[in-house]
């Protein structure tokens, strides 16, 4: 035994499979009776390698190991929504025990090609940052980056108030290796939400699986596959759109560096399991849309040290559709949502997608910000006076710009005293158009934030020339 | 590692201008010095000289010069100086600024104002406003002659005795002290009221307890009149144009200096940038090497 690895020695002839859940009976204090494990390698001899997915204190050399024949089963189905689950599938809400009519492994083969559906709808979340640069794929994957304390988990709460009180659908939320207090916050706010003008809670549609940080590595490994199994079978039941949010998805690569030295594997870049990309590669593929149903998924994805190269986030990288890249020094501005309009882009954004107008208008708004930028460095050192003038409307308007792209949020409510903004795509473009233009130059800067569409700058500007 | 060589290239352009700025901050001070010493020089002749048109115009038999009386012509002009190079904060902006209240007010009174001003930096921004300066003056040094003055002088005293123009007036940085300079205008035809303005300013000692009729000229006033008020109107426009000059140099120099400890505390904040992700970088490296040798051992 070494940290949150074992072996354990079976019947030479009777070894479980790789990747079988094993479980071994016994008192492992606080009243738990049963310890799990899965096995990940064979080491010859009827001796297998298991990765503990509980916390092996008061395990001993020489318990008894059962090999359950399977891999791990959780519960599926409509019995699930408004449960809260660990990644064994137990019911950790105190609400009594689960029934099930059925059960799914946690592993499983992504759906086959053929089945893949090949729609490219936007996904609109009244954020205007995100609707009109990095616009959201129904259906699809969007990755929220960003370091530490830059509001990852702030969005995501916000998109689960945004979509999933208006959504139809069934959600599924995945907690992986983040702060327990903020899943007990997520549950009981679910618990108080109704979804639009109807007497159901969002709880009611939703299913929580956590796998917090206080859990040993396996448990961080596999909690993304509970909750990804789960949501699967919405989609696969056809009852429409299925949301799946994971809160975060570095804390199963995390899990897995953990773990993968312990399993003898020589680390890799960055100390990194030299599976990292197979292992992403593998949840990533199941959250897909098929001819039955689709996930759209949002995944929150820490940075470490803000460093988007790190092989972590860079595995992520390649399965998304939309990211969403939060950046530090936007937050230091006060600007929240913190998207860096410059990294942030999504596969939607094409002509032929959003339209015309929309493209036409992400791309002005990118160029006044990539210009101002690159005027950055010269603004520092001798000042605005000594652009010329041109280059002092563009600075000025795209100052304008990154303010205006600050939108107050349904979840920060308590904490800016301001009420939630959904502003439409179409008044996200039409404002952002105008801006570009120069209708607005002459409101002071203060006048776009945290406002809603250009009508509420106005408005703000109003007051502020009053108060003055 | 492609993150660390943007930052050694941005340290090496902020250095690039460090050196560039700390160089253009010790030649304003340089020139900001010499003028200062030739405006000190000059300015009591300055004075002087208004001191004279003040017991001119204040007369009780009042003289009669078409200089000194006021015309009904549709046309003002405004000569304005902006800076001859860049890189002096907003300099160029506030004088702009006063120029568009000029205008606005000429509009509003229904007149026509036309802007003369030397080659320089406040072209750009007359341009960029779409208007049209009257006539720019390509000859003329951010000091111009004494030969030059009385040519622009001459021109304006004319238009003005033919009553073409109403009014003739200077936009300039005005030097006040060596910690304020603003934009200001001085009316300098009539003449009366550049005397007016002047005197309401305090740098001069008015000869209050005197009057023109304590003096003794000779010859006569009414003979020299006409050559007393030319030198008057050649010599305030020499003296806003040197206080351009001064004020230009002065605002150069503070915004070099700024300009200068902005890059420096640039170049500080890139280096312990540079110097974390240099150790990050040895840091990765080093477990890397670490834990390969320690898995293969």
């Amino acid at each position: 035994m070494i940290g949150s690895v074992f072996d354990a020695k079976f019947d030479p002839e009777k070894i479980p499979s790789i990747y079988n859940a094993v479980q071994i009976p016994g008192d492992f204090g606080k009243g738990r009776t049963k310890l799990y494990g899965e096995v990940q390698q064979h080491l010859g001899g009827g001796r297998v390698r298991v990765i503990s997915l509980g916390s092996t204190m008061g395990l001993k050399r020489g318990m008894e190991i059962i090999d359950t024949g399977s891999p791990l089963m959780v519960p599926v189905g409509k019995e699930t929504l408004g449960r809260v689950f660990n990644l064994l599938g137990e019911p950790i809400d105190q609400r009594g025990p689960i029934q099930v009519s059925m059960t799914k492994p946690i592993h499983r083969d992504p759906p086959k090609l053929i089945d893949l559906s090949a729609k490219t709808e936007m996904f609109e979340t009244g954020i205007k940052v995100i609707d009109l640069l990095c616009p959201f794929v129904r259906g699809g994957k969007t990755g929220l980056f960003g370091g530490a304390g830059v509001g990852k988990t702030v969005i995501i709460q916000e998109l689960i108030a945004r979509i999933a009180t208006k959504h139809g659908g069934y959600s599924v939320f995945a907690g992986v290796g983040e702060r327990t207090r903020e899943g007990n916050d997520l549950w009981l706010e679910m618990q108080h939400t109704k979804i639009g003008s109807s007497e159901d809670t969002v709880l009611n549609h939703t299913c929580l699986v956590f796998g917090q940080m206080n859990e040993p590595p396996g448990a961080r490994l596999r909690v993304a596959l509970t909750a990804m199994t789960m949501a699967e079978f919405f989609c696969e039941s056809g009852v429409g759109d299925t949301l799946l949010f994971i809160d975060n998805i570095f804390r199963f690569s995390q899990a897995g560096s953990e773990v993968s030295a312990l399993l003898g594997r020589i680390p890799s870049a960055v100390g990194y399991q030299p599976t990292l990309a197979t292992e992403m590669g593998q949840l990533q593929e199941r959250i897909v849309s098929t001819k039955t149903g689709s996930i759209t998924s949002v995944q929150a994805i820490y940075v470490p040290a803000d460093d988007l190269t790190d092989p972590a986030p860079a595995a992520a990288f390649t399965h998304l559709d939309s990211f969403v890249v939060l950046n530090r020094a936007i937050t230091q501005k006060g600007i929240y949502p913190a998207v860096d309009p410059l990294e942030s882009t999504s596969r939607l954004l094409d002509p032929n997608i959003v339209g015309k107008e929309h493209y036409e208008t992400a791309q002005t708004v990118l160029e006044f910000l990539q210009r101002y930028n690159d005027l950055k460095d010269i603004i520092a050192i001798l000042g605005v006076d000594e652009l010329s003038k041109q280059d002092q409307t563009i600075v000025a308007r795209a100052r304008k710009l990154e303010r205006f792209f600050s939108q107050p949020f349904f979840v920060s409510r308590q904490f800016t005293g301001l009420e939630g903004k959904y502003v439409e795509r179409s008044a996200t473009i039409e404002s952002c158009k105008q801006i570009c233009e120069g209708k607005w130059d002459k409101l002071p800067e203060e006048a776009f934030m945290y406002v809603g569409s250009i009508e509420d700058a106005e408005q703000k500007a109003a007051t502020l020339s009053k108060g003055k | 590692m492609a993150a660390i060589r943007q930052i050694l290239q941005r340290k090496n352009a902020a250095q690039n201008i460090c050196r560039i700025t700390r160089t253009m901050e010790m030649i304003s001070t340089a020139k900001f010095k010499s003028y200062n010493r030739l405006w000190q020089s000059v300015s009591d002749y300055h004075n002087a000289l208004a001191r004279a048109g003040y017991l001119m115009t204040t007369g009780e038999a009042a003289l009669e010069h078409p200089l000194l009386s006021e015309r009904t012509g549709q046309k003002r002009a405004v000569l304005a100086v902006g800076s001859t190079r860049g890189l002096c904060g907003s300099y160029n902006s506030e004088v702009f600024k006063l120029l568009a209240v000029h205008l606005k007010m000429a509009q509003a009174e229904g007149k026509q104002l036309d802007i003369y001003l030397p080659e320089s930096r406040l072209l750009n921004l007359l341009i960029h406003y779409g208007v049209t300066p009257k006539k720019v003056y390509t000859s003329l040094d951010e000091m111009p002659t004494y030969l030059q003055i009385e040519e622009i002088a001459d021109d304006f005293i004319e238009q003005y005795i033919k009553g073409d123009l109403e009014q003739f007036s200077m936009v300039y940085m005005h030097y006040h002290s060596a910690s304020s300079q603003q934009a200001q205008s001085l009316t300098i035809l009539p003449l009366t009221d550049l005397i007016a303005e002047l005197a309401t300013r305090s740098t001069p000692i008015w000869p209050w307890n005197l009057s023109f009729d304590d003096f003794h000229f000779s010859p006569p006033m009414y003979k020299s009149v006409e050559s007393l008020a030319r030198m008057i109107v050649s010599a305030w426009i020499s003296a806003c144009f040197m206080e351009a000059a001064l004020s230009e140099h002065l605002a150069r120099m503070v915004a070099m200096r700024n300009a200068t400890d902005n890059a420096d505390q640039m170049i500080k904040d890139l280096t312990t940038e540079y110097n974390r992700a240099r150790q990050t970088q040895i840091t990765g490296e080093l477990l890397d090497i670490i834990g390969g040798t320690g898995d293969l051992a």
